[in-house]
């Protein structure tokens, strides 16, 4: 039997956004991070989810997850960056992982 | 593409990477394309949309008049970005997975902040807050608690035949050029012609009139309006208030946009000039 499937598609948007500072809600720019690593964030959240658990071996994501939960414990990340060492847009991608939209 | 073990097989598919507030008819029509083609495929229950919250409703109002499908078609968002200390997006997006899961969800509807809104009714109201979104009067269609649905009302179930389906086809091939140009006029206080005449002389399609309360205009504005209207442009009256639809009244000479508020309005207008067209070239 074919299994069921679910599209996930990515345009975009804040929820792709990063920004320099993990206060900073609203100085973001959008449309950074890929839709395989907002789902893979997702994968990873359903290893401990009964719900949603399948009982198959959760791929491991991309290690998005575990970066946001250390930047938030991180107070070196946690910091509020001035104007001077804010980094350009294109630094505001986080290292790695991440796959680039077209 | 990317596969994810859960009880549904997950696919990913980066369709666009743009802020929404740039959203245009090519990202559309692409969309479009994507959301009937995935919705096509027997295997697949539902599909979830990733988008920006800026014109979320816009895009929502598109593809449900364009593909009212009985699928459920799920977009979700977030009102802080993905490095936020507390980001509401993968939430959001758990909890769409879980609507588009739903047997028996149809209809084009957004999951924010744990609430189901319909496309129909579902409007930003606020700047900030993660719970950016209403259904007004309407209420929402349902919630999402702890990955499971509480349905308030029927999911949406749009006119029958809104758009024909080979219309549905050529219209998703294009690349949003050649759409007809249809803009939104607001009236207040001292507005005059002038908006009306610089888009008439500039070739518009159709107005949209953004009116005051149950949709009466300046008189100025009203004037141009009609003057526009008796020259083949279509318009339609829809109200700038938040909440409440335009009453119709016996007389009116400018018809409301039947609840719909300004920017689905435009869509709607959109895709019957479209329709037009599509008729009057098809026709033998």
């Amino acid at each position: 039997m074919t299994k069921k499937k679910i599209v996930i598609l990515g345009t975009g948007g804040t929820i792709a956004g990063t920004a320099a500072s993990v206060t900073d809600h609203i100085g973001y720019v959008a449309a950074r991070v890929g839709i395989e690593a907002l789902v893979a964030e997702m994968a990873d959240l359903a290893a401990r989810d009964p719900l949603h658990n399948s009982g198959e071996a959760v791929a491991v994501g991309s290690g998005w997850a575990a970066r946001r939960l250390f930047a938030g414990n991180s107070p070196a990340i946690t910091k509020k960056s001035n104007a001077a060492d804010r980094p350009s847009p294109a630094d505001h991608r986080p290292q790695g992982g991440y796959a680039e939209g077209p | 593409m990317q596969r994810v073990p859960s009880p549904c097989e997950l696919l990913t598919e980066q369709v666009a990477q743009i802020d929404s507030k740039d959203m245009g008819f090519a990202v559309w029509a692409q969309l479009a394309r994507r959301v009937d083609h995935w919705l096509m495929q027997p295997e697949v229950v539902g599909v979830v949309i990733t988008h920006g919250t800026d014109t979320l409703e816009e895009t929502a109002w598109f593809l449900q008049t364009l593909l009212n499908p009985d699928k459920p078609v799920v977009l979700t968002c977030a009102m802080r970005p993905a490095t936020a200390l507390a980001a509401d997006g993968p939430q959001n997006m758990r909890d769409a997975v879980a609507v588009a899961m739903q047997p028996g969800a149809r209809g084009v509807v957004l999951v924010c902040a744990g609430v189901i809104h319909s496309a129909r009714d579902v409007q930003k109201v606020h700047t900030c807050r993660l719970d950016a979104f209403s259904s007004g009067d309407a209420g929402p269609v349902g919630y999402v608690e702890e990955g499971c649905l509480r349905l308030a009302r029927d999911w949406p179930v749009a006119a029958v035949g809104v758009v024909p389906p080979a219309m549905k086809s050529m219209l998703s091939q294009s690349d949003g050029s050649d759409w007809p140009r249809v803009e939104i006029v607001m009236s207040y206080a001292g507005a005059s012609a002038a908006m009306v005449d610089a888009l008439v002389s500039g070739g518009v399609r159709g107005l949209v009139a953004a009116a005051t309360g149950n949709g009466t205009l300046h008189h100025e504005l009203e004037a141009a309006l009609l003057q526009a209207q008796a020259s083949g442009i279509e318009v339609v009256r829809a109200t700038r208030c938040v909440d409440g639809k335009v009453l119709p009244k016996p007389g009116d000479t400018i018809p409301d946009s039947e609840g719909l508020n300004p920017v689905k309005a435009r869509i709607s207008m959109m895709l019957r000039l479209m329709q037009k067209h599509f008729v009057s070239r098809t026709r033998p």
